[in-house]
């Protein structure tokens, strides 16, 4: 509830007695009366009520409605009467009248808007502009308005095909993506992008849309993420908008939707994407998503939601090599018009492979590296500026406990079970998996593997490692885990 | 408090009062009912500090008093006891027991010191009108009133005493189509005709249907107006409501004065051609066609989906005036049509995109439904 309570001034003249206007008067009155009351009957009473007028004998309190009025006559009085003493120091007859003025102070702005003479729709013309405003109205709210951001289609002008670096982790991402701009919902739909953090795959989202804005002149895009088509949705409920909500997402010719792992877990929103999916889908229009992992491996996304995105074209965008890493600073750099040597550049490109807004952010820290101190730039001082900047640069060292206490976590078993002699299929995998990490990550010695996971003998952690290695190859299931983990253990 | 009563009269009372109460985290006090003794009467009485509603029944009266219980849980019990006399007592103000032969419960209430008072209006009455009226009144045009608050003024029903003519006009409207029903009134017993002042206000849509659900009984209602504020008074119930605030539009000026086509057909064979037509229509626009062929004297009904399919029917019509084709939601159509009682409706009509009227062909039933046609 509106804990705050307004009270609109309806005379500011001062009066003798006390130095008080009406509003201040009011305003001291109800911080005492606030004390003595639970905040919900407080709330409740005096919401919307004023002092309306006062004279040397009496004081004439306004308030919203007939149950308002009864109950301060006959249960507050005795604490109005009170308070109201105590503040102007002389007793006064209180009058309790119901006054429209105040209550309507509260809608009054609302109903304010354009005003219409008559308030009728005039020609049938409500039919057709009401939708459209009210539809870009709730798009252009949600954004904050970002200079170059298209407050209709969401989407950011930076974002092209042009500046996005292809190499061997993107190169099918990209290409369906070209192809899907050419031929719009018809060749690959829905078309599903994975990757990890910071590789790109809203810059390619994002490239999609304004392609398409660029080809087409009538097809109407709309880029958002999972949240806030969550946040709109449920906006909209409390509003009791959802048709509106609904039939605004069902006119979208393309429909870009990044990050939709965070649907996980709301099931409302799922099946309301759910029917927005199916609409747009059965009018072939194109729907692109993106996710940090594919869709199987997102936790509590229904079956079916699953089912669909599958059905389409899935690609992934991984981890780019050392040539893209290199490509990918060197058109940035080309970009700003700076002269980097190419020594630098390879220092950048072996030391941070993981992530390219974090290649991007390296860059820029020699960028300002240059700038400050031109001349005095070597190989060793750009180390020194990248070596403080992100630990992950460098591996955080992990021990075999961490790794079994992760993994345990993961796969919601003890660590203690993991080391346990029972061979239970439910505890077998994960500390196959515990075994496979310790000989990847911290190069463990197999028997001392072996020993960590309670005493077993060098050939099981060999038999392990060398099958979760193969597993890793085959099965995407595995694959995604492991990353997962390994996230975990790295990502605290 | 201790009295007896008869289930069926406590259970009319509960079922009547209980509806309006709204869940309030804030105020415990209001998910309650209020059960007092009043005069030689039990008053039973709920409130969402928007209306409030008082009953009175019948009862044996033993000891006055007063106490509240959850609304939900006491009109469940109530319901579920036999037909029998049931007795009600109060163990210091904080239980409330009702006892039958076969059946007692302790049910956990509050003080009846803490229910909101319900407004008691100093005003005089100002006029009556049969419930049966004002009930079909409210029936006919609640169905046009705007469903979302965005423009307060609109989502309530306009209610004009004109105390000249007698009549009371109630108005239901959400710009988009329009219902109108005069019904007419008695000014409150003593006064002449004329002397007292023409009032209009607008009911909250809540309100309405409160009123809807509770004007059953064959007896005239008593409607007092003050501030903010109306009172409707019957055999036995009091409802007294907050008023909109606001200035209704001025209405009168889209309904059109004449029409360029008027058709007259039959009201069952037009609705039943348009139930028809909205299996066929477009799920979210609900959109159909009516076009007159004054030639062969036919109104004929179009619908057509893409992925449904389509469907056209002819209705008998009289015809005057020149041929038109207009699309309409067919759920506007069809509600506007449930308020014509007459045989015959007259449909006016005035080209694609001006608003079309329906109303019934006997002028005494003086209802009357706007609709703008969608434009597409």
């Amino acid at each position: 509830m509106d804990t705050k309570i307004s009270n609109p001034v309806r005379d500011k003249s001062l009066c003798g007695d006390s130095g008080l206007n009406n509003q201040d008067l009011w305003q001291t009155v109800l911080g005492q009366i606030e004390l003595l009351l639970s905040k919900a009957n407080f709330t409740t009473w005096f919401k919307n009520t004023a002092i309306v007028s006062r004279d040397k004998n009496e004081v004439v309190i306004g308030v919203p409605n007939g149950f308002t009025k009864e109950w301060l006559e006959n249960k507050y009085h005795k604490f109005i009467v009170k308070s109201l003493e105590e503040a102007t120091g002389e007793t006064k007859i209180i009058k309790y009248i119901i006054s429209a003025a105040v209550r309507s102070n509260n809608f009054a702005k609302k109903a304010e808007g354009p005003k219409n003479t008559n308030g009728f729709a005039g020609k049938g013309k409500e039919w057709a502009s009401a939708p459209v405003d009210l539809a870009r109205n709730a798009i252009s709210n949600g954004v904050v308005s970002a200079a170059n951001i298209n407050l209709e289609t969401n989407l950011n002008p930076r974002y092209t095909f042009d500046n996005f670096i292809v190499g061997g982790n993107n190169e099918l991402a990209h290409a369906a993506s070209m192809s899907i701009t050419k031929n719009l919902g018809t060749n690959y739909n829905p078309f599903f992008i994975y990757g990890g953090v910071g590789l790109g795959k809203t810059h390619l989202l994002q490239a999609v849309g304004n392609r398409v804005l660029e080809i087409y002149n009538n097809k109407k895009v709309y880029y958002t993420t999972s949240e806030k088509f969550a946040s709109e949705l449920i906006s909209s409920i409390s509003d009791k908008k959802v048709e509106k909500f609904k039939s605004r997402y069902q006119q979208i010719d393309l429909l870009v939707i990044d990050d939709i792992q965070f649907l996980a877990g709301k099931e409302k929103t799922q099946e309301e994407f759910f029917h927005i999916f199916n609409a747009l889908y059965q009018k072939n229009k194109q729907i692109v998503i993106s996710s940090d992992r594919p869709p199987k491996a997102i936790p509590t996304l229904e079956e079916r939601l699953i089912s669909r995105f599958e059905g389409g074209m899935i690609a992934d965008i991984t981890l780019p090599d050392f040539e893209t890493r290199m490509a990918i600073l060197k058109a940035k750099v080309g970009e700003k018009n700076l002269n980097i040597s190419n020594e630098i550049l390879t220092y950048i490109a072996t030391h941070i492979q993981k992530n390219v807004r974090e290649l991007e952010g390296a860059l820029n820290r020699v960028i300002a590296l240059i700038e400050f101190n031109p001349k005095t730039v070597t190989i060793k001082s750009v180390q020194g500026v990248l070596s403080d900047m992100a630990p992950s640069f460098y591996r955080r060292a992990t021990t075999p406990k961490e790794i079994l206490k992760i993994v345990a976590d993961f796969y919601n078993t003890g660590v203690d079970d993991l080391c346990a002699k029972n061979r239970r299929r439910e505890v077998v995998k994960p500390r196959q998996v515990a075994m496979f990490l310790m000989r990847v990550e911290i190069n463990s010695s197999f028997p001392s593997i072996g020993e960590i996971l309670g005493n077993r003998d060098h050939t099981t952690a060999m038999h392990a490692f060398q099958k979760i290695q193969r597993a890793v190859v085959e099965d995407k299931n595995i694959e995604q885990e492991i990353n997962m983990i390994k996230q975990r253990l790295y990502n605290k | 408090m201790k009295l007896s009563c008869t289930q069926e009269n406590l259970n009319r009372a509960l079922t009547a009062v209980e509806k309006i109460i709204t869940k309030s985290a804030a105020l415990p006090v209001l998910s309650n009912v209020l059960l007092e003794v009043d005069g030689g009467r039990l008053k039973i009485s709920t409130t969402n500090l928007e209306v409030g509603i008082n009953y009175w029944i019948g009862a044996k009266i033993e000891q006055a008093g007063g106490i509240t219980a959850p609304a939900r849980v006491l009109t469940s019990f109530v319901t579920k006891l036999p037909n029998a006399k049931i007795n009600i007592e109060d163990s210091q103000n904080k239980t409330l027991i009702i006892k039958t032969n076969e059946a007692t419960a302790n049910i956990k209430g509050l003080d009846a010191k803490e229910f909101p008072i319900i407004p008691q209006l100093k005003e005089s009455a100002l006029c009556e009108v049969k419930n049966i009226d004002l009930k079909n009144a409210l029936l006919s045009t609640i169905i046009a009133v705007a469903q979302n608050e965005i423009r307060p003024e609109i989502s309530g029903v306009f209610l004009s005493f004109d105390m000249a003519k007698n009549t009371l006009t109630v108005v239901g409207t959400d710009s988009f189509r329009l219902a109108e029903k005069i019904i007419s009134l008695t000014p409150a017993s003593g006064e002449k005709t004329g002397e007292q002042e023409s009032a209009s206000v607008i009911l909250p849509k809540n309100t309405a249907n409160e009123l809807i659900r509770i004007l059953d009984n064959a007896d005239r209602a008593r409607v007092t107006l003050s501030v903010n504020q109306v009172l409707f008074e019957m055999d036995g119930i009091n409802l007294i409501s907050r008023l909109i605030d606001g200035k209704y539009p001025d209405y009168k000026q889209i309904i059109p004065s004449a029409f360029k086509t008027k058709v007259l057909l039959e009201t069952k064979a037009l609705a039943n051609s348009i139930k028809m037509a909205s299996l066929f229509s477009d799920a979210r626009l609900m959109n159909l066609s009516l076009k007159t062929n004054a030639a062969e004297s036919l109104i004929e009904v179009r619908a057509e989906s893409g992925e449904i399919g389509s469907h056209h029917s002819k209705i008998k019509a009289n015809i005057e005036g020149e041929d038109i084709e207009a699309v309409f939601k067919h759920k506007d159509l069809l509600e506007g049509l449930a308020g014509v009682s007459d045989e015959k409706v007259v449909l006016g009509l005035n080209g694609a995109s001006s608003p079309a009227v329906l109303k019934p062909a006997n002028e005494k039933s003086n209802y009357l439904y706007v609709i703008l046609p969608l434009t597409v």
